[in-house]
């Protein structure tokens, strides 16, 4: 009997990977996910680093870094859609994601959302996902189900790697991600979103809020030191396709805003 | 709390912030703006008829956008508001939909005083998408995107009347700081690690270009000679 037990929890053990089932913290249900373009907020002060040089510590991306797709007005609260949108996007350079389109440029860059295909997609996650259905936007666990089951309909499979929070995030284990070209899907509290332009001998720090929980993909690490008048100054950033519409490259720094991370690997 | 909920908030929030966006924006970039009263009242416009267009199924694929046509995408005067005033637009004030008109198409349409990069024969990948108020359905925005199949250039181009301020450009512009003159058009840009992102302003009309994966200032230049008539 005892035999019997131990098998038992064995096979669930190592049958839990091939029903598709991850971990997840215990507040996987306790937050919504809303964000939206609606929702952002574009301040005027904006941050002017001048210095004497620089120097890239870490610049860690995936191979083309990630399309960036936002919901539009019939999607509302829809940024969970829009990431699970934009991470079927990033595979479907590699496998048939979006089917009967390439998410890709002839030179193999990501290229913009389109008004059929993509739109197709997100409208099923955004369905799929159960979005709205009891409160705004999406939970974690609406989030992951809802993306997995889409995926599953196309004939893949998705394997969650839940890799922290702010207290607890795995660097290595993301990085890693990274290198080896996968996408890394963030959720997060309120908080600001960076564009770093770059002027002579001066960066400009603009800073944008999303002023609700939101949903963002990450496709790599990046640290850089200036050399001040006044000493050092080290900022270390990851590499965010926002999921809403934005005119520059977004970066996202990791603080207690961020709720929890999970590598998405989709085979 | 209910959906529409944030939009009351957000429309309270951005309140005050929109007269202080607005002004701060003017100020700082004196010569994108047409108007430099330190004005961002909005005024009541007569309402325009809307017309929207269903496109037919393509094949097997039924186009899920509803394509409205381009409506006082005007850089110049027009008879329905005040030309001396600048308008903050937020994202809940306005809608993005698909056009399958290009840039092309919208400029002749609007009296051929729109630029634009005439790539077509030579591209791939053009989505041309317009911004509309939502209350008024006046056109505030056009923004195309196309490959070169030829140069391998991926653009981004957003064309709005330059009285008109939109909120997502409000980091571009305060990121394009330095300053070039391109056949007398002055050019502010800037890059960051990804892109390139220049803003002039031509014939009443602000354009904001984006030279996507690539941070070379001088291509940006290069294009924007393109695209100066």
């Amino acid at each position: 009997m005892k035999h019997k037990k131990i098998l038992g929890i064995l096979l669930a053990i190592f049958c839990l990977p091939l029903c598709g089932g991850w971990t997840t913290p215990t507040n996987a249900d306790n937050e919504s996910y809303y964000g939206g373009a609606q929702l952002i907020s574009f301040y005027s002060n904006y941050e002017q680093i001048s210095y004497s040089s620089k120097q890239i510590k870490t610049d860690i991306k995936t191979a083309n870094g990630a399309p960036n797709y936002y919901p539009d007005a019939t999607l509302p609260n829809g940024c969970g859609a829009a990431a699970g949108a934009t991470i079927l996007g990033f595979y479907d350079k590699y496998m048939d994601t979006i089917k009967n389109w390439s998410s890709v440029l002839p030179n193999g860059m990501y290229k913009k959302q389109d008004a059929v295909y993509v739109a197709q997609v997100m409208k099923a996650l955004f369905d799929e996902m159960n979005t709205n259905a009891t409160q705004p936007g999406v939970t974690e666990n609406d989030f992951l189900t809802g993306l997995q089951n889409y995926t599953q309909s196309l004939g893949f499979s998705v394997n969650y790697d839940y890799i922290g929070n702010v207290s607890t995030l795995n660097y290595t284990s993301m990085k890693s991600a990274f290198s080896n070209n996968k996408a890394v899907v963030l959720f997060i509290k309120p908080d600001n979103l960076y564009s770093i332009t770059n002027n002579s001998n001066t960066d400009t720090i603009s800073t944008n809020y999303i002023s609700a929980n939101h949903i963002l993909v990450a496709y790599g690490y990046y640290e850089i030191q200036y050399t001040l008048s006044s000493g050092t100054r080290t900022d270390a950033y990851l590499y965010v396709s926002p999921c809403v519409n934005l005119a520059t490259q977004q970066y996202y720094k990791v603080t207690p805003s961020l709720v929890s991370a999970y590598i998405v690997d989709i085979k | 709390m209910k959906v529409q909920d944030f939009d009351k908030i957000i429309r309270e929030t951005n309140a005050c912030d929109n007269s202080t966006m607005a002004e701060s924006l003017i100020a700082k970039h004196p010569e994108v703006f047409d108007n430099r009263e330190d004005r961002n009242r909005r005024k009541a416009w007569t309402a325009k008829k809307r017309f929207a267009i269903f496109a037919p199924p393509v094949a097997a694929v039924c186009l899920a956008s509803i394509l409205i046509p381009c409506i006082l995408l005007t850089g110049g005067s027009d008879s329905s508001n005040n030309d001396s005033e600048n308008y903050y637009c937020y994202a809940g004030e306005y809608s993005i939909s698909f056009s399958d008109k290009t840039l092309k198409e919208i400029s002749m349409e609007t009296g051929g005083g729109i630029l634009f990069f005439d790539w077509y024969d030579v591209g791939s990948d053009c989505v041309t998408s317009i911004y509309n108020l939502n209350d008024t359905d006046v056109t505030i925005c056009v923004n195309e995107s196309i490959y070169n199949l030829e140069t391998d250039d991926y653009i981004e181009l957003n064309v709005s009347p330059s009285k008109y301020i939109l909120d997502i450009f409000s980091v571009v512009l305060d990121s394009c700081v330095d300053e070039i003159m391109i056949d007398n058009v002055k050019v502010k840009y800037s890059v960051d690690a990804t892109n390139s992102y220049g803003i002039i302003t031509y014939n009443s009309y602000t354009y904001y270009l984006t030279l996507m994966y690539n941070s070379d200032a001088q291509r940006l230049f290069s294009l924007i000679e393109e695209l100066l008539p």
